[in-house]
């Protein structure tokens, strides 16, 4: 049962977790710190008896640990699983052997840790070279690209639009355009000129 | 079926340049978005899991760099604007100042840092560092975790003796949180009072430097022209109003320091408005040289100057007499009661 000082990381004294919403100072670094605290702080941790996970005479056991008792079942593929192997994702209880080559196949939201925002490299890349004014005829295609290619993918697991994307797309269908008009006029122009 | 986003936005976020931070209430879990503007770091805390709620409260939310970087622009502004159409100079100063206004309205409110505790990480929060927007999303969080893992046990709230504080005698050895909390507040205030008082005395060094260039100017001794002494005397100004700014921000509700306070306030004013008239001296002249002729325009630059070296003059020696008059007071003892 510790709690430590942001700033100095030193603990801060017991005596002020006796209320579960508190005002605390550090006593070694004098800052004032607001607490709010809940019954898991005071949980002891679980104790668990080794000789409890071996299994008995007439018990179930782990599919890949013979000598253990199972305590779940896979959602997936039924399994008996021992303390060990049982991993509870979103509600349900997988096996390792299902739960990485499920993740690996589609992300499973629950086990996400990181997303890139395709949109936001989008309209970066639409408006960004604009700057340097070039650049963005190399980049309008590739805004095009990554428009069709992750329209459909999930963005976040916040909510968020697509208008990114969209105003994306017509910058850089804008910007394909008026270079396409350019070499066209370009052409005519040379066309007419001969003789 | 499950909702596409199944989360709800939490008050409070951080939306920088570069970086960004959001919280999200979700169905048994808060998830803490971190990243950049391309890419997304997920943490999740279950209800369940979480141990406290920790919130460092501080009492300004003030940063080197933006004040390096106003002050820079100041200065920049007014030596682009010094020889140039007066419209121009007029605005960028304009949008200056309401950028200094924002940044004040920014440093001056209330700001904290919040972090989660679980059994195996303690993980700040950057979305949460408005006290405001913190206190609100604490609240909501309390109903979600007190519905998942109910109250405190009741052995842990109770009151740890039944004597009333007021009746039993302090134990030196073991003092009540009442008092780590006193001390704790004594130290810090005795700390910020130091650290003002430092960048107080900086400051008026700055402006007596300011008064001694001015006088230097008037005197005619120099080699320097109009402008370049323009620039100089307004860097003067901007450089010595970074210490200034900081200093009141750390002397902030301390009454000890009124006097100090006072006399930090009436440099920003006085500085503000020797800048506001040096940039009207243009015109100011014109006219004079039109009504009163050549004489009058150069006599009233001068004496312009030297009222302004005079009183810059004034506010450092007075601010130093005051400091070192009073110096007990302001480096230890009364500076702490606030």
């Amino acid at each position: 049962m510790l709690i430590f000082c942001p700033s100095c990381n030193a603990p801060l004294a017991e005596r002020f977790f006796r209320q579960p919403h508190v005002d605390a100072a550090c006593s070694t670094c004098g800052t004032k710190v607001g607490l709010t605290l809940f019954p898991a702080l005071f949980r002891p941790a679980a104790k668990i008896d080794p000789q409890s996970l071996l299994t008995a005479e007439g018990e179930a056991t782990c599919f890949e640990h013979s000598s253990k008792r199972a305590v779940a079942v896979c959602n997936r593929c039924g399994r008996f699983l021992c303390a060990l192997c049982e991993v509870e994702v979103a509600g349900k209880v997988w096996c390792p052997s299902c739960l990485i080559p499920a993740n690996a196949a589609g992300p499973i939201q629950a086990l996400e840790q990181r997303r890139t925002l395709f949109d936001s490299i989008a309209l970066a890349l639409a408006t960004l070279p604009a700057l340097l004014i070039y650049p963005i005829f190399f980049t309008a295609p590739v805004v095009v690209y990554l428009t069709i290619r992750y329209w459909k993918k999930p963005s976040s697991l916040v909510p968020r639009g697509k208008w990114r994307f969209v105003v994306a797309l017509v910058l850089a269908l804008l910007v394909i355009a008026s270079l396409a008009a350019v070499i066209v006029s370009v052409i005519v122009v040379q066309r007419r000129g001969r003789p | 079926m499950t909702p596409e986003f199944p989360y709800v936005r939490l008050p409070g976020g951080y939306r920088g340049f570069f970086r960004k931070a959001s919280l999200w209430e979700g169905a048994d879990h808060i998830l803490s978005v971190k990243g950049t503007r391309f890419n997304e770091e997920y943490r999740r805390f279950y209800y369940r899991d979480i141990q406290a709620i920790i919130v460092e409260k501080r009492a300004r939310a003030g940063s080197w760099g933006w004040w390096i970087v106003l002050a820079i622009l100041f200065v920049i502004a007014l030596i682009s604007s010094s020889e140039k159409d007066p419209p121009y100079a007029w605005v960028g100063l304009l949008a200056l100042s309401l950028l200094l206004a924002v940044r004040l309205n920014l440093a001056l409110r209330r700001s904290c840092r919040c972090s989660i505790q679980t059994a195996v990480s303690n993980e700040k929060l950057p979305s949460l560092f408005r006290r405001k927007a913190t206190d609100a999303a604490i609240a909501r969080l309390r109903e979600r975790i007190a519905a998942e893992q109910g109250e405190l046990p009741a052995e842990i709230t109770q009151p740890e003796e039944d004597v009333p504080a007021a009746v039993r005698p302090p134990d030196p050895a073991n003092p009540s949180a009442a008092q780590v909390l006193a001390e704790a507040a004594a130290r810090q205030r005795r700390r910020s009072a130091e650290i003002g008082v430092n960048l107080a005395i900086l400051a008026l060094f700055i402006l007596l430097l300011n008064s001694v260039f001015t006088f230097w100017v008037s005197s005619g001794g120099n080699q320097l022209s109009a402008g370049a002494a323009s620039w100089t005397g307004y860097s003067f100004v901007a450089i010595g109003l970074v210490p200034v700014f900081f200093a009141l921000q750390n002397l902030a509700g301390l009454r000890a320091l009124l006097g100090l306070r006072i006399l930090l306030v009436a440099i920003i004013v006085l500085s503000t408005f020797r800048v506001l008239f040096s940039l009207s001296m243009g015109a100011i002249t014109t006219s004079l040289l039109r009504t009163a002729g050549g004489n009058s325009a150069a006599l009233f630059g001068r004496y312009y100057t030297n009222t302004n070296g005079a009183l810059q003059l004034a506010f450092a020696a007075g601010g130093v007499l005051l400091i070192f008059a009073k110096w007990d007071t302001y480096r230890r003892g009364e500076a702490s009661s606030s």
